[in-house]
């Protein structure tokens, strides 16, 4: 059964590749269709390190995937999107021979949360590595504590991991308490022992102000971003623990990078990260402790967080006429308004286009876009020229309007016109954003790249 | 010059779904007719004066907080909410704060929570969640389209009428085709979206309704809709009319 199921999907793979579409999930959905525990089989002494959580599995695994680079370990990684249970089965028959022995030693997964409840069952991870819980989309995911609920479920599925866990999150954080007399299960930590500048800080709307275990208010001595920070209960003393590896310091944020302090397991260390936006200073942090769980040395942890690379569609730079097109993926509140966090900084004269679809995989719902801030982008000086595109670039370009953008400023891009899209880029003649939803990034992205460069993310 | 205070209820637990965009919608379009607009939020444990609010909103929350918000609920602010309500103050309320109003909230397991019961209606809970994109229409013509998403089946007393007649979608429990309620000048929908900005001539029906009961006159100066009347037609042609 086995060697129906990869060869199957082997040939799926192959014929959806050459006919030129990217072939990530429906290979593995036919190979799990013969054989539904066949993950089992293909991780079967495989080193697998999985990352879950809301915001921040794809940035993370990059980093991850970076110190696999430069140590030279055998490894594979599924592909960003690919990370329901029929993504991760194609991209361990893709890498395992037709009988089904994976060829790679070791394996980077990006889990979908609540995918994680199937594939807990076939996989063994050495590391869970859980970002953050945040209000994703409504429509799909639920509450906040729905998400929580799917990932303790997963994490009590496995027979023994190390959880690495974001100790500012209070969400995340709590399933600690679920495994602290679990001996197979061992908990560490990592977080930002000190606030982010006062910009990224700002909110509206925090998905956990009450305390998850007795129901009182947090009492907070800082905060990073949304409800990310050092939490305490008064009440019940749930509260944030000294992380095993810490950012201790924030030495600059910059457009491009940030430099922070590191702390490894008290080995300290100043490093660039080098990717913008201040919320990926938890991805490296957690990335680094996930490294060390599986034996890599602090200081080439530090080497390889300092060097990696974006990651695809969560922002990538496209040049034209020496002006920067860079697109960024919004997914939800909190990761939108870093987004927004992250343009206010810029300073040179800039045009974004905000792209909004409604389809199953943004969210069939889009009041979550009255929950991003947008206050600082809208009243920055470079910001010189609002466009909206997609299925919603109305509901979009209202948001913006209400959120005191001058309506004159704004262009609606009607019926899904990507082509039209390119016209007013290029005409902008300056640096231009494109901050999309994730199937208006996939509808754009291939026109976007045959434009101004950047091979296709399958390739 | 003219002035509305406009009363964002619990802005700190009922936050779902963007349902401030309500608030930042009234702010501005009050702002735009040259009548100052202020918001004033009551929070967990504020003291809520009604008698110095003009609209009072009240969003949906996540069923987490909603225990915390029932105990700072009854008492003062219960007896200040119901007296706002009969006193024909403005109120709008979406989703889990219209269900509040009602009288009370059954679980499909059999559980029962008790609400302030400020209008005659009552909720029980199905166990298929009730979501998508929906458009209804009142009675005096405005047609209102939404995005709704609830387990809740509300179901109308005699004591209150509904607030239109569904188009497409579930509504109230989408079996009668009602949705939402209104009583005096008490509107309820479960309609996020959020619900003022795309549907602009129930925003203004609000804040006319806030004027006459300050000022005795609703004259609004009529402004760009364009975005607005857009967003509508779209959802109306891509959910409601296909």
């Amino acid at each position: 059964m086995t060697f129906l199921a990869c060869l199957i999907c082997k040939i799926t793979f192959f014929v959806l590749k050459i006919t030129g579409r990217g072939a990530t999930t429906l290979p593995g959905r036919m190979a799990l269709k013969i054989k539904p525990d066949i993950l089992k089989k293909l991780s079967n002494g495989v080193n697998i390190v999985l990352v879950t959580g809301t915001n921040g599995k794809t940035t993370t695994c990059r980093i991850l995937e970076q110190m696999f680079i430069d140590s030279k370990k055998d490894y594979f990684l599924n592909k960003s999107g690919a990370n329901l249970i029929t993504g991760i089965t194609t991209s361990f028959i893709m890498n395992s021979s037709v009988f089904g022995k994976c060829k790679k030693e070791n394996a980077i997964i990006e889990c979908d949360e609540n995918a994680f409840k199937k594939v807990s069952l076939y996989l063994n991870p050495k590391a869970v590595l859980v970002t953050n819980v945040f209000r994703d989309q409504l429509d799909r995911y639920g509450e906040v504590t729905h998400t929580l609920g799917a990932i303790r479920e997963s994490i009590s599925n496995l027979k023994s991991t190390t959880l690495c866990l974001c100790a500012d999150c209070s969400l995340t954080y709590s399933l600690s308490r679920d495994f602290e007399n679990n001996e197979n299960i061992k908990v560490l930590t990592y977080g930002v022992n000190v606030p982010f500048d006062e910009q990224s800080g700002e909110t509206n709307v925090s998905d956990a102000e009450y305390c998850i275990f007795c129901k009182n208010k947090y009492d907070y001595d800082y905060h990073t971003f949304g409800h990310l920070g050092g939490f305490k209960c008064k009440k019940c003393g749930y509260s944030r623990v000294k992380p095993d590896v810490s950012v201790d310091r924030i030495i600059a944020i910059k457009a491009d990078y940030s430099e922070v302090s590191l702390n490894i397991f008290d080995e300290t260390f100043d490093t660039r990260v080098n990717v913008p936006g201040t919320y990926n200073i938890y991805n490296a942090a957690g990335a680094a402790l996930a490294l060390n769980v599986l034996g890599f040395e602090p200081k080439n942890i530090v080497k390889s967080i300092s060097e990696f690379d974006c990651a695809f569609g969560r922002m990538e730079k496209f040049t034209y006429n020496n002006h920067n097109i860079n697109m960024i993926l919004v997914k939800n509140p909190a990761g939108f308004t870093q987004v927004t966090s992250h343009l206010s900084r810029i300073d040179n004269d800039f045009a974004a286009v905000f792209c909004l679809n409604d389809n199953a995989a943004d969210g069939r719902d889009v009041s979550w876009i009255w929950d991003v801030h947008f206050h600082n982008l809208l009243s920055s000086p470079y910001l010189k020229k609002v466009y909206t595109c997609g299925k919603r670039a109305y509901d979009m370009a209202l948001v913006l309007k209400y959120n005191g953008y001058d309506e004159a400023n704004i262009t609606v891009i009607e019926n899904e016109d990507y082509d039209k899209e390119i016209e007013y880029i290029i005409a902008e003649e300056k640096d231009v954003y494109i901050v999309p939803t994730y199937t208006s990034m996939m509808e754009q992205r291939h026109k976007i790249a045959a434009k101004f460069g950047g091979k296709e993310f399958w390739e | 010059m003219r002035e509305l205070n406009i009363c964002h209820i619990y802005p700190d637990l009922l936050n779902l779904y963007g349902d401030r965009g309500n608030i930042l919608c009234l702010k501005q379009r009050i702002e735009r007719r040259d009548i100052k607009a202020n918001v004033i939020e009551v929070k967990m444990g504020d003291k809520f004066d009604s008698n110095n609010a003009d609209i009072i909103f009240i969003g949906g929350g996540q069923d987490f907080e909603q225990d915390v918000l029932l105990k700072d609920l009854k008492g003062d602010k219960e007896k200040a909410l119901i007296n706002a309500i009969e006193s024909e103050k403005v109120l709008l309320a979406i989703c889990g704060g219209y269900q509040m109003l009602g009288k009370y909230y059954k679980t499909h397991d059999g559980n029962q929570m008790d609400f302030i019961g400020a209008l005659d209606f009552y909720t029980v809970g199905a166990k298929q969640r009730m979501i998508g994109n929906y458009a209804f229409k009142t009675e005096s013509g405005i047609e209102i389209v939404g995005f709704e998403n609830h387990s809740g089946k509300t179901y109308l007393g005699s004591g209150v009428k509904p607030l239109g007649t569904v188009i497409k979608g579930f509504g109230n429990n989408g079996e009668d085709k009602t949705e939402g309620a209104i009583y005096k000048n008490t509107f309820c929908t479960y309609s996020h979206g959020p619900v003022l900005p795309k549907n602009p001539e129930f925003a203004d029906l609000l804040i006319k309704k806030a004027l006459i009961n300050k000022y005795n006159d609703d004259e609004l100066a009529t402004i760009n809709d364009e975005f607005e009347t857009k967003a509508h037609n779209s959802v109306m042609n891509m959910y409601i009319n296909s």
